[in-house]
Formats: structure tokens, C-alpha cells, sequence
């Protein structure tokens, strides 16, 4: 019998611990500062309506009624969908294994802040630590000082994917999404009492309203919201597939979306706050020293907890401890989303589906930690989240909104639920989500035809990134072409009655 | 501190906790009814 969530609770944590990542503390603070400041909140909260919570319920209703991991609940709405879900299993396997990476380097920052062993140089002393190559293709060895962080992290989400759906992931999202709130909170009412944090926030939240007519800050808008939610790569597919039947899910979405955009907003007060003073001590403008990603995490952050006037191992491991929380609850999540679609289809156990997908990641993600993995890492990223992420969105709601009924699904959403979605929904997905995700893919692409990616080699992006473009496409046509266990092929019929 | 930069942390922060909090408050009110049933 399949596993079920222990409680609504812990599915609802598990849910936000996916979606509450390292981009809602890193991401979205810079990216609202440089889209129009708090004028960014408008295309913001439109894109949260239109795209985040449809999507969402979209996919916690497909989870839920088909009872299964993206490729198979996909394959049972139609049989030709499967190699979507597999596309997005995919997407999820390469994120694994880079995601792994940077939870790698939080965890040895964690140790880092109690010395602050960065010094007065955060940047050369990251480069050094990583032993950056000059280029993708020069690994450059393992890293010797990153095994044991590696190792350390490997087992942690071994222990917590081997235990289960209750007794690993509810339980983990249980113990971290508290010390995340609380490492948080810490950090906020640090950084707003310090002297420049005006000046932070100043910087993130003045509204400038002549933004909202440049077509590009909603597309960043839509951005923010698609990539935060952890949408569109099957992972709350397999989480709502461990949900019982009578579970709310439209609730269940306003929750999950209104929790995670309203952490990232809160996030971003202690971030841009800390950042205020750091440039007031530096004596240079907020916009100077303001920044995203790895850069802010590892170059930026070290500087401004350096130039704290007390505690600063203290703050140090509630910056990077926060990271640590909401990665790992991400990765877990990420990784289950591949266990699930890989235990449905050939009808594995729980651990024995884990060990297939654990054991291959492992390997894979050991290209991370040589020399060459911020570099592999950074194009891998870019080019599975804007083109993997982004295209399997388009395609998810193009199949399920044009050649589907979606008023099939809304009627299932709604039969469960604390208060029924109208069919604002249906337009929302036909209509809005088509249009701003095809004009995101569509621009992502040709920027990456016509002017490569962060400045790297042709070779580079040519090997890692639209090779990782290739391997989705790839690992979708293999695994859609392989039969599944006894049965698997004749499921659609039963999944139409549970949607009737 | 602008007073409009001020305006608009107040309503990203309240507008997405309000509507968190009155989402549980559904739930919380939903599930209550459930269980008198």
C-alpha cells in the first residue's frame, strides 16, 4: 500500500520546505531591487494569482487523483503525456546533483563562521577553497577539503529519504522549517537595528513605478514566482501523490504559495538590511555591493558578517545555518521527486528506488567538487532552470490546458476542498501561463543562442549546458520507451474513474 | 527610510502572512466543522 503524509501539517511543511529554497533568501531580494523595487510587488502578487497558485493546484490535484510520481500520474491522464513527466524527472536529477554542491559549500561555511576563515577577502578565499579552474573543461581534481562536507550531506539525505515519507521527509521538514524561521527572525531583527539598514531597505523596497511598463520586470516577475515554487519539475506531484483522498488542495496551494513568497519577502529584510550597513561601513552605495546567488552567499554575506559589531560566528551560523535548512528540505524533496517517478513506474519499494536514483546522483555529483564545479554548476543551473524548468511549465500546462479538460481537474480540485476554485483557474492556465511562460522561453533561448551564458566559453556552454538540454530530452525518450511492471500500461482507465 | 518604501515592505509582508494566516484560518475552521459532523 502506498505511504501517506502522517498529517495534513506535515505535508503543508513538507510542501513549503520544498518550495522555501536558497533562492527565496539569495534570489529574491535583488531581483525585486533590481525590477523596480516595491513597484515589483504588483507584477509580483499578479504572477502569485495567475501562475503560482494555479499551477500549484494543478499540480497537488494531479498528484492527488492519479496517486503517482509525475511520469506515471501524466501517463494516466494520457498515455502520451508520460515522456513529460519524465522530462521533469529528469530536470529534478540534474538539479540534484548540483544542489548537492552548494549545500556542500554552506555546510563548510557553517564551519567557517565560528573563525571567519574567509578574512578580509571572501572572493579569493572562495575561489581558493573551491580550487576554481579556469574553465569547465579543466576539473582540476576532487577537492580534498570538500569530501567530508560532501559525505556529511550524502548520508544526512540518505538517512532522511530511507526513512520514508513519514518517518524521513515529514519528520526532517518538522525539525528544520521551525530552526529556519527562527535563524531567520535572528537575522532580521539583527539587521533592521543596525545603523544603514534603512539604506538596504530603501534599496530593495522604493517603488519605482515607471518599471511596471517595461515588459521585462514581469517576465522577472513570473520569473521569481515560477522558479520559487518549485513548480514544473515533479516535485509536488510526488509530495500530493502521498495525500489522502479527501484532502484539500486548493487550501493546501494558497497556503504553500502565500508561506513561501511572504518567507522570501521576510527574508529579504534581514538580507537587505545587513547589506545597508556593510555598504555604510564600506562608505560605498547599497546598488555597489548588492547582489545575488553564490556571489551574495559567499563573497558578499562573509564581508557584511565580518563588519557585525558583536557575535558574529553567531550571525555567521544563522545566515549560512538558514541556507543549510532550506536547501536541505529542497534537496530532499528534489530527490524524492525522481524516487517517485522511478517507484511507480517499474513498481519498485520505497529504498530500493532510492538506492537507483542516490547512487548515480552520487556519482554524477562528484563533477561538483572538482575545480571546475562552480563553473559546470553556474551553466547547468541557468540552463536547466531556464530552459528545463520553463519549458516543461509550458509544455505541462499547453497539454494539460489545451488537450486535456482542465475542468475535469478543477472539479477534482474542488471536490475536497475548504473553498472551490472558479474558472479563473482554467483561464489562468490556458491563457496567462501560456503566454508569459512561451515569451520567458522563447527569450531565454535566444539569449542563449545569440549571446552565450556569463560570459564562458562556447565550449562550455556547449558541453554542460545544452548538454544538459540533451540529456532531459534524452533521459524522457529512454525512460518513456522502457515498460513498465505488470499492468502499468493499462492504468488509464482507472485513473478516469477517479477522476469522474 | 522613504514613507513609500515603508508602504510597500508593510504590504509585501502583510499582504502575503495575511493571506497565509486567513488560508489557515479556512483550514483550521474547515477541519473543526469535519469533526462536529
Amino acid at each position: 500500500m502506498r505511504e501517506q503524509w502522517n498529517s495534513k501539517l506535515g505535508f503543508l511543511l513538507a510542501a513549503i520546505g520544498s518550495a522555501v529554497g536558497l533562492g527565496n533568501i539569495w534570489r529574491f531580494p535583488y531581483i525585486a531591487a533590481e525590477n523596480g523595487g516595491g513597484a515589483f510587488l504588483v507584477p509580483y502578487f499578479f504572477a502569485i494569482i495567475t501562475a503560482g497558485i494555479p499551477i500549484l493546484i494543478l499540480e497537488y490535484t494531479i498528484g492527488k487523483t492519479y496517486r503517482a510520481g509525475a511520469p506515471t500520474a501524466l501517463a494516466r491522464i494520457n498515455k502520451r503525456f508520460e515522456w513529460l513527466g519524465w522530462a521533469q524527472v529528469m530536470v529534478a536529477f540534474l538539479i540534484t546533483v548540483y544542489y548537492f554542491a552548494i549545500i556542500v559549500w554552506v555546510v563548510s561555511y557553517i564551519g567557517f563562521s565560528f573563525t571567519e576563515a574567509w578574512g578580509k577577502d571572501p572572493t579569493t578565499f572562495f575561489i581558493s577553497y573551491l580550487g576554481l579552474t579556469e574553465s569547465g573543461t579543466q576539473l582540476g581534481g576532487i577537492q580534498m577539503n570538500l569530501v567530508i562536507p560532501f559525505l556529511i550531506v550524502w548520508i544526512l539525505a540518505a538517512i532522511i529519504l530511507y526513512s520514508g515519507i513519514k518517518k524521513g521527509i515529514e519528520l526532517a521538514c518538522k525539525i528544520c522549517l521551525p530552526i529556519l524561521l527562527v535563524m531567520v527572525i535572528v537575522l532580521v531583527i539583527r539587521g533592521v537595528t543596525l545603523p544603514g539598514a534603512a539604506d538596504g531597505l530603501e534599496y530593495m523596497f522604493k517603488p519605482n513605478w515607471g518599471a511596471l511598463t517595461d515588459s521585462s520586470v514581469w517576465v522577472a516577475a513570473y520569473g521569481q514566482i515560477f522558479f520559487s515554487l518549485s513548480i514544473a519539475f515533479a516535485i509536488m506531484i510526488s509530495y500530493s501523490s502521498y495525500l489522502p483522498k479527501k484532502t484539500d488542495v486548493v487550501n493546501s496551494a494558497f497556503i504553500t504559495a502565500t508561506a513561501n513568497h511572504g518567507f522570501e519577502v521576510f527574508a529579504g529584510i534581514g538580507v537587505f538590511s545587513i547589506i545597508g550597513y556593510m555598504a555604510m561601513q564600506q562608505g560605498v552605495a547599497v546598488e555597489e555591493v548588492a547582489g545575488a546567488g553564490v556571489g551574495l552567499a559567499f563573497m558578499t554575506f562573509p564581508t557584511a558578517i565580518s563588519t557585525l559589531p558583536a557575535l558574529n560566528a553567531f550571525f555567521g551560523v544563522c545566515f549560512f545555518g538558514a541556507l543549510f535548512t532550506a536547501g536541505l528540505t529542497s534537496l530532499i524533496s528534489i530527490i524524492q521527486a525522481v524516487v517517485t517517478g522511478i517507484m511507480d513506474k517499474f513498481d519498485l519499494s520505497h529504498k530500493k528506488a532510492v538506492t537507483m536514483v542516490m547512487v548515480p546522483a552520487f556519482i554524477v555529483s562528484i563533477l561538483f567538487i572538482t575545480g571546475a564545479g562552480l563553473t559546470i554548476l553556474d551553466i547547468v543551473d541557468a540552463f536547466v532552470n531556464n530552459i528545463g524548468v520553463a519549458g516543461c511549465g509550458l509544455l505541462e500546462v499547453l497539454l494539460i490546458g489545451w488537450f486535456f479538460s482542465p475542468e475535469k481537474l478543477r472539479q477534482a480540485a474542488n471536490e475536497y476542498s475548504n473553498f472551490s476554485v472558479g474558472k479563473w483557474w482554467t483561464y489562468c492556465l490556458k491563457i496567462v501561463t501560456v503566454i508569459v511562460l512561451g515569451i520567458m522561453l522563447v527569450l531565454n533561448i535566444k539569449t542563449y543562442i545569440t549571446e552565450g551564458y556569463g560570459g564562458y566559453a562556447q565550449l562550455d556552454i556547449t558541453l554542460y549546458g545544452w548538454g544538459a538540454v540533451l540529456i532531459i530530452v534524452l533521459g524522457s525518450i529512454i525512460f518513456t520507451s522502457m515498460k513498465g511492471k505488470d499492468g502499468y500500461r493499462d492504468l488509464s482507465s482507472i485513473a478516469e474513474k477517479e477522476v469522474n | 527610510m522613504s514613507a513609500s518604501a515603508i508602504i510597500m515592505m508593510i504590504i509585501g509582508c502583510g499582504a502575503l502572512w495575511g493571506g497565509c494566516a486567513a488560508a489557515v484560518i479556512i483550514n483550521m475552521r474547515h477541519n473543526k466543522k469535519e469533526k462536529q459532523q
